[in-house]
């Protein structure tokens, strides 16, 4: 039995109730134990000393303060190693209220075996007029208040009443033995029960956040889908006006290009400034109307509550839009045709070939005079060359803006599931803490059960607390 | 959309001179300009020689895009709101890591990659090179970068030239291009401080910076650590050798120059004005400015 009780006790985890266990059948099996209690130290003392000089057994003297938790448990620890128990009692105020109390709490620990013997008697012979009639009263009220289960024994039957529990010795071992047992057992399968349910909730709680888990990475990932498309839609639409905007733009700067450059004399300058009052002339519409389309996108996404944080996701940065290199001078063809038929004309006549020499410089010359240039014509090459560059900034502003619209546009498209997954590895310890929390307290519900199991059947074994 | 607020091109050309002086960035390193008469022929000259070299470019590379090199994409996207640039084309060719630059003018400007260098470059190096290259813009560094690159680099844009010339153009430019070296190269070393800065502004790590420039100066990726690096030219760079002469007509200044100097910036108040973080005691623009000029001298 001692070993089964201690198998059962270390398998619920209960190391300290086996040692206890162990403790008590030691003590049990030395000789009769009389536990001597008392709120009263005087009282208690007194009262032990008269139990040792009965010279039955040992007596253990365990005065109770109810006030000290510690000094409660030490008494309980002690309980357990006895036969029987006497709580002495003053006769100055026999089982007051405070040490009821104190009784009911130890109750559960005490032996079957228990009495409560009023201390002192011989201080009523002192203060009293009446003593036989006083003592009388107090064991009357005494019979009244003492809790179910404590006899009430008179002082004078002390030393009779641990004669009797000396003769009965072997069989109270046995039952107070048992009796341990099933105190101890029960004491386990209600800490195993309440450890079962406190891992059967730890799962719960654990299958519930990881729940919340999913959930959030399932919102994670539809917030930032709810934001690509939002941004993305406003960023189309805004980009759309803009490339309008700046075509009419281009178009107007075209038409006005010929008035502009008559309002500047000389064709020189015109050459020179042209092509950098083109950049910076677009330059300057292109940088202020992307900041009035970043105005536009912030403020519409701010009408659909996108935070300003993702709404930072929508940017256009200005495109280098350089005009091509604006040409002034043609009529190259010409040119070398009259250089060459000057040169080679000279050449001819050089070395001799007179005739051949001046005809083919003549050409030349009425070649030059004849297909001399307008003097407009640099002037009128420069618009036109203008124009082309303005066309091309177009086609070169449609293309850059859409390339960085199509670079928003990818980056958006995973921006759901970036975001899941940014959710995902900010939670991952959470998560793994959670899974592993989960799997121990499944295991430990499991074992649990089965050591339940075990105790329900021993504690059956040993029947109900006789002092229930 | 008509935009009344240009202005008109008579009062643009009589105002023209004062709007290229426009005010450079505080990270600018010996801010330069040169505008000798002539500059606008010089500019055409150069639009139409680099446009047949980035045609040459772009028969084995490709315009960077959202579909092409995304990425890069994205690292010139930033790199330009960063510095404050308009996004300029950029191309990626097999070229070296070396050749890597900015090309044009500085109204035109072009980045060309190497794409031996992207490839399986970390992100934060990316935007080091890249914003190192857009940096060049931000400072108008290209017209004479270019210049420089034409007349004196012997990989680059002279090669064209010597396809069509031969050796011809070897006799016509050598003594151009040791004039062009001697003016020059001092104005092209400080450059690229400056264009180290501006990386360092785009990527916003001091390692990687400096792993970069590793990268940039070994060709491939180093298994060195940079202050390692550092700490072995200490070791075996002898200061009294004359080699250390090499660098008077050198491109660019010797890494371990560069690396310094971008340790030093990264210590400074236009750095700490940009948001970076400084640590210790934070040098003022013009202590910058000297110790870097003094770090920069030769011999």
């Amino acid at each position: 039995m001692e070993r089964s009780v201690e198998t059962a006790l270390g398998s619920a985890g209960d190391f300290a109730g086996a040692a206890l266990w162990r403790s008590a059948c030691r003590d049990l099996g030395s000789g009769l134990r009389i536990a001597v209690i008392g709120t009263d130290p005087d009282a208690t003392a007194r009262l032990g000393k008269r139990v040792r000089d009965a010279g039955r057994g040992t007596a253990l003297v365990l005065p109770l303060d109810p006030a000290q938790a510690d000094g409660l448990l030490a008494v309980e620890e002690a309980l357990v190693g006895a036969h029987a128990a006497v709580w002495a009692t003053p006769v100055t105020a026999a089982l007051g209220e405070t040490e009821r109390d104190a009784m009911a709490r130890v109750g559960r620990l005490v032996p079957f075996e228990r009495a409560v013997v009023i201390a002192d008697r011989h201080v009523l012979d002192r203060l009293s007029d009446d003593p036989e009639g006083e003592w009388g009263q107090i064991r009357a009220r005494l019979a009244v208040v003492v809790p179910p289960g404590w006899a009430v024994v008179d002082p004078t039957d002390l030393d009779g009443w641990i004669a009797d529990l000396d003769r009965r010795r072997d069989g109270l071992t046995r039952d107070r033995r048992v009796a341990v047992a099933r105190v101890l057992l029960d004491d386990a399968r209600e800490r195993t029960a309440a450890s079962l349910a406190e891992s059967v909730s730890a799962v719960d709680r654990a299958e519930a956040l990881l729940g919340e888990e999913d959930a959030a990475l399932d919102e994670a990932r539809r917030h930032g889908e709810r934001i690509a498309a939002h941004v993305l839609g406003t960023v189309q639409s805004h980009t759309e006006s803009l490339l309008v905007d700046l075509r009419a733009f281009l178009s107007t700067l075209e038409n006005e290009l010929p008035s502009e450059v008559a309002a500047v004399d000389d064709v020189v300058t015109v050459r020179r400034a042209l092509p950098h009052w083109l950049d910076h002339v677009v330059d300057g519409f292109v940088t202020r109307r992307l900041d009035a389309w970043r105005v536009g996108v912030l403020a519409d996404l701010g009408e659909v509550r996108i935070p300003e944080e993702d709404a930072r996701r929508a940017a256009l940065w200005p495109p280098a839009l350089h005009p091509a290199p604006l040409r002034a001078n043609g009529g190259w063809a010409r040119r070398l045709a009259v250089t060459a038929a000057l040169g080679g004309g000279a050449a001819l006549a050089l070395a001799g070939l007179v005739v051949p020499g001046v005809f083919l410089a003549s050409v030349g010359l009425a070649g030059s005079a004849l297909t001399r240039e307008d003097p407009d014509a640099p002037r009128e090459r420069l618009i036109a060359s203008a124009r082309a560059a303005c066309r091309r900034m177009a086609d070169d502003a449609d293309r850059l803006l859409r390339e960085q619209l199509a670079q928003i546009e990818a980056e958006l498209k995973t921006l759901g599931d970036r975001e899941a997954r940014a959710a995902d590895e900010a939670r991952q310890a959470l998560r793994a803490r959670l899974v592993e929390e989960r799997a121990w307290h499944r295991n430990r519900a499991r074992e649990l059960r089965q050591v339940l199991d075990a105790l329900a059947v021993r504690v059956e074994a040993f029947g109900r607390p006789e002092s229930a | 959309m008509s935009d009344a607020q240009h202005i008109s091109l008579a009062e643009f050309a009589a105002t023209m001179p004062q709007r290229r002086d426009e005010a450079l960035p505080p990270w600018v390193h010996a801010p330069e300009s040169f505008e000798p008469p002539g500059m606008d022929r010089l500019e055409e000259l150069l639009d139409t020689v680099v446009a047949l070299q980035r045609a040459e470019w772009l028969q084995d590379g490709v315009y960077v895009g959202p579909r092409a090199m995304g990425s890069v994409y994205r690292d010139l996207l930033d790199a330009a709101r960063t510095l404050g640039v308009a996004v300029p084309p950029a191309v990626v060719a097999g070229v070296g890591p070396s050749s890597q630059g900015t090309f044009g003018t500085d109204d035109r400007p072009f980045l060309l990659l190497s794409s031996f260098f992207l490839q399986g470059a970390p992100e934060v190096e990316r935007r080091f090179v890249v914003g190192r290259l857009c940096g060049h813009v931000r400072a108008r560094h290209v017209t004479w970068g270019t210049l420089y690159a034409l007349l004196v680099d012997q990989d680059g844009l002279m090669k064209i030239g010597r396809r069509t010339l031969g050796p011809a153009l070897e006799i016509l430019l050598a003594p151009i291009s040791l004039g062009v070296r001697l003016a020059l190269s001092r104005w092209h070393r400080a450059a690229e401080i400056t264009a180290d800065r501006a990386g360092l502004i785009a990527c916003r790590d001091v390692d990687a910076a400096r792993r970069a420039l590793l990268r940039l100066a070994l060709g491939v990726r180093p298994e060195v650590d940079p202050a390692d690096y550092l700490d072995t030219l200490k070791g075996t760079r002898a200061d009294d050798s004359p080699g250390r002469w090499a660098e008077l007509l050198a491109s660019h200044p010797f890494m371990h120059k560069r690396m310094s100097a971008l340790d030093l910036f990264a210590r400074s108040a236009p750095w700490a004005d940009l948001g970076g973080a400084v640590t210790g005691e934070v040098l003022t623009a013009e202590e910058l400015a000297r110790r870097t000029e003094a770090l920069l001298a030769v011999g």
